[in-house]
C-alpha cells in the first residue's frame, strides 16, 4: 500500500508542476503584462 | 514604472523561477485590482467553493446511487427507462438556465429559499441542486451499469443460493463491488464541479472561487487567474489521489496496478 501510495504522490506532484508551469506560461502568452494592468489606453 | 513594480522587466526564467519560489509556499503576490494577498483572497474565499462542491457532491450521490440501483434491479422495465429518460434530461439542461429556472420557482414564486448570497446553509440548497445535475447523469449510468454487471456475478448467485436477503445481497455484496468506478468517477466529478463553479457561483452571486475567478479575468488580474487555476487544479491532482486510495483499500488488486 505504502508503494502504491507512494508512485501516485509521485505522479500528483509531477501534475502540479506541470500545471504550474502552463498556468505561468499561458499568462505571459496572453500579451504584454504591463499593458494588461494599467489598461491599453497607457500605451 | 509598473515593468519595475511587478519584476516584469526580468528575463522571464527569473520571473517563473521567482513565481514558483513564491508559489510553493503560498505566496501567490498581490492582486492588481483588490490591493489584497492574493493567498487571502482565495483563503476567504475556497470555502465557500468546498461547501458548495461538497452540498453538489452529496446531493448527486443521495440521489444518482439509489437511482442507479433501481434501474439496475428493474432493469429492461418502465423504471429503468425513466431513470435513463431523467439521467438524459440532466445531462441536457444547462445549468445556468436551471438556476435561473429554480430562482423564480423556488426563490421568488414560492418564497422557500434565498435567490443569492451565502449566510446560511439555505443559501446552498439551490446552487447545490444545481451543481448536482450535472454530476447525476454519470452517476446514474455507471451505478447501473455496474450493479447490472455486478447482479449478474456468479457470486451473487451463490449469495441467492445461501438464502442472503436480497437487501443484504444489493448493499453489502453487489453495491460494494459496483461502487469503485462510480468512487472514482465521484471524486473527478467534485473536481469538475469545483471549476464549473464559476457559472453557477455567477448565477446565484455566491462570493466563492468562481467568482472571484470571474471577476479576476474581467480585471486583468493575473496573479488572482493563476492562482485559483493553481489552486482547482491542485484540488483535483488531490481528490484523484483520494479516489485511488479509496479503490484501492475497496479493491486490494488495485494497489499492484
Amino acid at each position: 500500500m505504502l508503494g502504491f501510495l507512494l508512485r501516485r504522490l509521485i505522479v500528483a506532484l509531477l501534475v502540479g508542476v506541470t500545471v504550474l508551469t502552463i498556468a505561468f506560461a499561458l499568462t505571459r502568452l496572453s500579451g504584454d503584462l504591463a499593458i494588461a494592468i494599467a489598461g491599453a489606453k497607457s500605451r | 514604472m509598473i515593468r519595475r513594480a511587478y519584476g516584469l522587466d526580468q528575463p522571464v526564467i527569473v520571473q517563473f523561477g521567482n513565481w514558483v519560489a513564491k508559489a510553493a509556499v503560498g505566496d501567490f503576490g498581490e492582486s492588481y485590482f483588490f490591493k489584497q494577498r492574493v493567498s487571502e483572497l482565495i483563503g476567504a474565499r475556497l470555502p465557500i467553493t468546498l461547501t458548495l462542491g461538497l452540498v453538489g457532491l452529496a446531493i448527486a450521490a443521495v440521489v444518482s446511487i439509489p437511482l442507479g440501483v433501481l434501474a439496475a434491479v428493474r432493469e429492461s422495465t418502465a423504471i429503468d427507462r425513466a431513470v435513463q429518460v431523467v439521467a438524459l434530461i440532466g445531462q441536457a439542461m444547462p445549468s445556468f438556465w436551471l438556476g435561473l429556472i429554480l430562482m423564480i420557482v423556488f426563490g421568488i414564486k414560492l418564497a422557500w429559499l434565498p435567490v443569492s448570497g451565502t449566510g446560511t446553509w439555505q443559501h446552498y440548497v439551490m446552487p447545490g441542486i444545481v451543481l448536482a445535475f450535472s454530476a447525476i447523469p454519470a452517476l446514474t449510468r455507471l451505478t447501473r451499469s455496474g450493479m447490472i454487471q455486478a447482479l449478474a456475478s456468479d457470486y451473487i448467485r451463490t449469495a441467492r443460493a445461501k438464502g442472503l436477503s436480497s437487501g443484504s445481497i444489493l448493499i453489502k455484496h453487489a453495491l460494494r463491488n459496483a461502487a469503485i468506478p462510480v468512487v472514482a468517477i465521484a471524486t473527478v466529478q467534485l473536481g469538475f464541479m469545483l471549476g464549473g463553479s464559476i457559472v453557477i457561483e455567477t448565477v446565484f452571486a455566491l462570493h466563492g472561487v468562481g467568482f472571484l475567478a470571474w471577476e479576476s479575468i474581467g480585471k486583468n488580474d493575473f496573479p488572482v487567474v493563476q492562482a485559483v487555476v493553481l489552486v482547482l487544479a491542485l484540488i483535483y491532482v488531490g481528490l484523484t489521489l483520494l479516489a485511488d486510495m479509496i479503490n484501492a483499500v475497496l479493491d486490494p488488486r488495485l494497489r499492484s496496478a
